[in-house]
């Protein structure tokens, strides 16, 4: 009984939600100009559902092979990471690697390495492929230990362990990364429309945006979330009926992903551990710049276009040019980077603040969930110019492009550490008097700070992301304008040059918010000692 | 190719003798890139593709989708297209980064850039309305405004550059006062959403620079397959685009209800920019001479525009042996 009017309150909250959005929404149109949901009813009679629904398909199209395709890949990763545990850290360090590449900057080679839907599957891939990595690797290793151990014990091999119990424990955190990977994808192949495409959401809202039409460029923005949220809602349900003997599990990439780090860490003594990371960031050196030189031989790419890792080095060393190319890509770097801490900042602001206010006030947790997921879904390439309407081209633009890329981690984050503070904490701050206040000043959000590191980790790349975007749609200033003005100018050194740049500085500040963690956290644990 | 393409190639064949149509010799495969997603802007392709132009020249066309992100000189260097539709300017400087390209054709006469901005707004027709003013231009532009500016001996610092995209909306908000686009596109589209227009047009003001020119593999000339092929697709294709100037509402047509469809493109305004295309194709040397001619006028007036920009150009760039071959052999349909 009382379980059947909770259920009937979930769902009243759902509506009530529902309908203060679409009001909360109407009343921003009424006030900027900007197209209300009944705009948006009105364009989708006018234009018939068909329009927006075989655009979507076209997409779908690219995206799934693409999806599938990086979640093949990442499971087999993932089952030889498990296999051969010394391969770990580099398939994982190549992971991280895709998940830093700016896709933007490089869409054209793609481009005119791959034929028809090629371009576009591959960027959906690219977009998914991290956190599949991390999903699968983090379900591999779920098993408890002597399940493994039993494998072995009766003189299995650990391909017969990862067979006959690993693959199991696994699938659960493989649907949650494939839950949300499919965003993600669908993202990817819209971008890569705008490199060019016959059909789909991105090629519609081209046209939409060359002819003035705001309300049908917010219908294609809304298209592209539903799509997405119906593909989150089929993996949900075929991962609810696949593993109905496991407890639902949201993934939380940031979480999992240091989990696997500091598994690897924590097998050596310090100055080992050292010499190790040492090692590690030598052989990811050596494992990038391979894969770019192989890639490009196997591609067989123009040389035009395909710049080798030697070709740059000429481009940054030359004598006349070299020392003045340098300083314009460190000068970018810089702003770049500025712009970077400016949306971390607001994307730590509203993540933690979010965070902490549904701990104040619960439902507000469930309101913002339709709001943050369509949030999500939305193409930045098409928000942006609306949110440039609304905000401006100043600071303030970058802040909310780069808020918006990462708050969500932080939030999820946060917010699940909110909810593991053990009752013992709550209940001694309670028996004291305490309220919910003091509950999270004194436990909750000192608790929290790890959740928080880890989260910004995998929140520097894309904050990289929402800074060139910013950057390249807005500001005009920084290394996302002058990637794609390098690709205008037919600089394809000064492109490679600025790729390897952008995808180096992510791939350190990474590994530098590792370090500072594993050493505050340490001195913590010391001084409890 | 649909049915409605057979029928109209196969009755095409027969009229004019059927060249290939009804041979067993297999058809020629190539690529053409378009310089944007389908719109008017490939109208003559899509008659030349849909009449059975092509087939009749024995060729099996690809007509693949350009976009906003997406660089035309690496499409034609890699391979993958024999031919691209781009700018002079764009592969100039692809030639100066180690591409090596000629330019075989215009299909602009003059250059189809413009200033547009707003009646209701502050309305500019000349270069010297724009100083002290907020212009958007896109970065792929970046070139071409500023060799603009040089040439009507106005100062870069007197106008406050924004970047902007393909998406006009800044110049609705007011947020810049005018945006840099093309006569037979951005003008389309703002009258189209009820908005008056004034333009600074680049041809008027010293900006003669012809468009819509295109790039081939210099190696492309020399290589007797891929010449002839070259020279088979500009016939078909100079039958398509007269075709197109013709019949504008043809174009259109073929643009939003076949090519493009799905793509929510708007009849009306892909007629009008069809119409405002005539424009910029049609003059008094390609009357006498043809579509796509370039005048040895037209060359030197190139040049010293694009090395005004900067860029080192020179003569050997552009070549009308294509066009040439291709009218010769055009007779014998």
């Amino acid at each position: 009984m009382s379980s059947l009017r909770q259920g009937g309150r979930a769902e009243l909250l759902w509506a009530v939600n529902f309908v203060a959005i679409l009001l909360l929404w109407q009343c921003v149109g009424f006030a900027t100009g900007l197209p209300g949901p009944i705009a948006v009813v009105h364009r989708l009679k006018v234009d018939g559902p068909e329009l927006y629904w075989n655009a979507g398909l076209s997409t779908l199209r690219c995206a799934l092979p693409g999806w599938v395709g990086a979640s093949a890949v990442a499971a087999v990763c993932a089952m030889v990471a498990t296999v051969w545990p010394v391969l770990a850290p580099g398939i994982f360090q190549l992971g991280v690697m895709s998940y830093c590449l700016p896709s933007l900057a490089i869409g054209p080679v793609l481009m005119i390495v791959l034929d028809g839907d090629g371009p576009r599957i591959v960027l959906a891939a690219l977009a998914s492929f991290f956190t599949m990595l991390v999903g699968t690797m983090t379900g591999l290793r779920a098993c408890p230990p002597f399940q493994t151990m039993l494998v072995t014990a009766f003189g299995g091999t650990s391909w017969q362990a990862l067979f006959k119990v690993r693959l199991r424990a696994a699938v659960p955190s493989w649907f949650a990364a494939l839950r949300i990977s499919a965003p993600a994808s669908l993202l990817g192949a819209m971008i890569g429309e705008f490199l060019g495409a016959e059909h789909g959401l991105g090629v519609l809202l081209i046209n939409a945006q060359q002819s003035l039409d705001l309300s049908r460029t917010l219908t294609v923005t809304l298209t592209s979330a539903a799509f997405a949220g119906v593909l989150y809602g089929v993996v949900g349900i075929a991962g609810h009926m696949c593993t109905r003997w496991a407890r639902d599990m949201p993934l939380n990439l940031a979480r999992e992903s240091e989990a696997l780090r500091v598994g690897w860490a924590n097998t050596a003594q310090r100055t080992e551990a050292a010499l190790l990371a040492a090692g590690r960031v030598i052989a990811a050196v050596m494992v990038a710049l391979g894969a770019w030189w192989l890639a490009l031989r196997l591609s067989g790419v123009t040389p035009y276009v395909g710049r080798s890792p030697l070709d740059v080095l000429h481009y940054l060393t030359d004598r006349t040019d070299g020392a003045a190319r340098i300083g314009e890509i460190v000068r970018e770097l810089g702003t770049t980077l500025l712009d970077m801490a400016a949306g971390l900042t607001g994307g730590i602001g509203a993540g933690l603040g979010l965070a902490v206010l549904s701990q104040i006030w619960p439902p507000l947790h469930r309101l913002l969930a339709g709001p943050v997921f369509i949030m999500q879904a939305m193409p930045l390439v098409a928000t942006t110019p609306l949110l440039i309407l609304l905000f401006g081209r100043g600071e303030a633009i970058v802040v909310i492009v780069g808020a918006i890329v990462t708050f969500f981690p932080i939030f999820v984050s946060v917010s699940q550490s909110f909810a593991l503070t053990p009752r013992s904490a709550l209940d001694l701050i309670a028996a004291n008097g305490g309220g919910r206040l003091a509950a999270l000043r004194k436990v909750q959000v000192p608790a929290a700070l790890p959740s928080l590191f880890a989260a910004l980790r995998i929140t520097v790349p894309l904050s990289m992301t929402g800074a060139l975007i910013a950057e390249w749609l807005a500001t005009g200033r920084g290394t996302g304008y002058m990637l794609l003005n390098a690709v205008s100018m037919s600089d394809y050194d000064g492109l490679w040059a600025r790729v390897a740049v952008t995808t180096t500085v992510s791939m350190v500040l990474y590994g530098l918010i590792g370090w500072i963690e594993l050493a505050v956290g340490r001195a913590l644990t010391a001084g409890r000692a | 190719m649909n049915r409605r393409g057979f029928i109209s190639s196969c009755m095409a064949g027969s009229l004019v003798g059927g060249r290939r149509a009804f041979s067993d010799t297999p058809l020629r495969t190539c690529a053409y890139q378009l310089s944007w997603i389908k719109n008017f802007q490939g109208a003559g392709e899509y008659i030349a593709s849909e009449k059975g132009f092509f087939r009749d020249e024995g060729l099996d066309v690809t007509l693949l989708a350009g976009g906003p992100t997406m660089p035309h000189e690496p499409a034609v260097m890699s391979g993958k297209a024999l031919l691209a539709q781009t700018m002079p300017d764009n592969t100039v400087m692809a030639n100066m980064h180690g591409a090596t390209l000629k330019i075989i054709g215009a299909g602009y006469q003059k250059s189809p850039f413009c200033i547009a901005s707003l009646l209701s707004g502050h309305p500019m027709h000349t270069p010297q309305d724009m100083v002290g003013r907020k212009i958007g231009v896109q970065s792929v532009n970046l070139v071409v405004w500023r060799t603009f500016l040089r040439l009507n001996h106005i100062d870069p610092a007197s106008i406050t550059v924004v970047p902007v995209q393909f998406d006009m909306a800044p110049l609705i908000a007011g947020d810049v006062d005018g945006f840099f686009g093309y006569l037979n596109d951005n003008v389309v589209h703002l009258e189209a959403a009820g908005h008056r227009t004034a333009v600074v047009p680049f041809a008027q003001f010293g900006y003669t620079l012809m468009g819509a020119t295109l790039a081939v593999r210099a190696d492309s000339l020399q290589d007797p397959v891929r010449r002839a092929t070259l020279v088979s697709f500009m016939r078909a294709d100079m039958r398509g685009w007269q075709a197109a100037i013709a019949d504008p509402a043809l174009g259109a047509d073929l643009t939003v209800n076949d090519f493009g469809k799905g793509n929510g493109l708007d009849p009306k305004a892909e007629e009008q920019s069809c119409r405002a295309s005539n424009a910029l194709m049609v003059d008094a040397d390609t009357n006498s001479k043809g579509l796509f001619w370039m005048s040895d006028a037209a060359v030197a007036d190139a040049i010293r525009i694009l090395r005004l920009g900067g860029l080192s150009a020179s003569p050997d760039l552009f070549t009308n042996e294509i066009l040439v071959e291709a009218r010769a052999g055009a007779g014998t349909h």
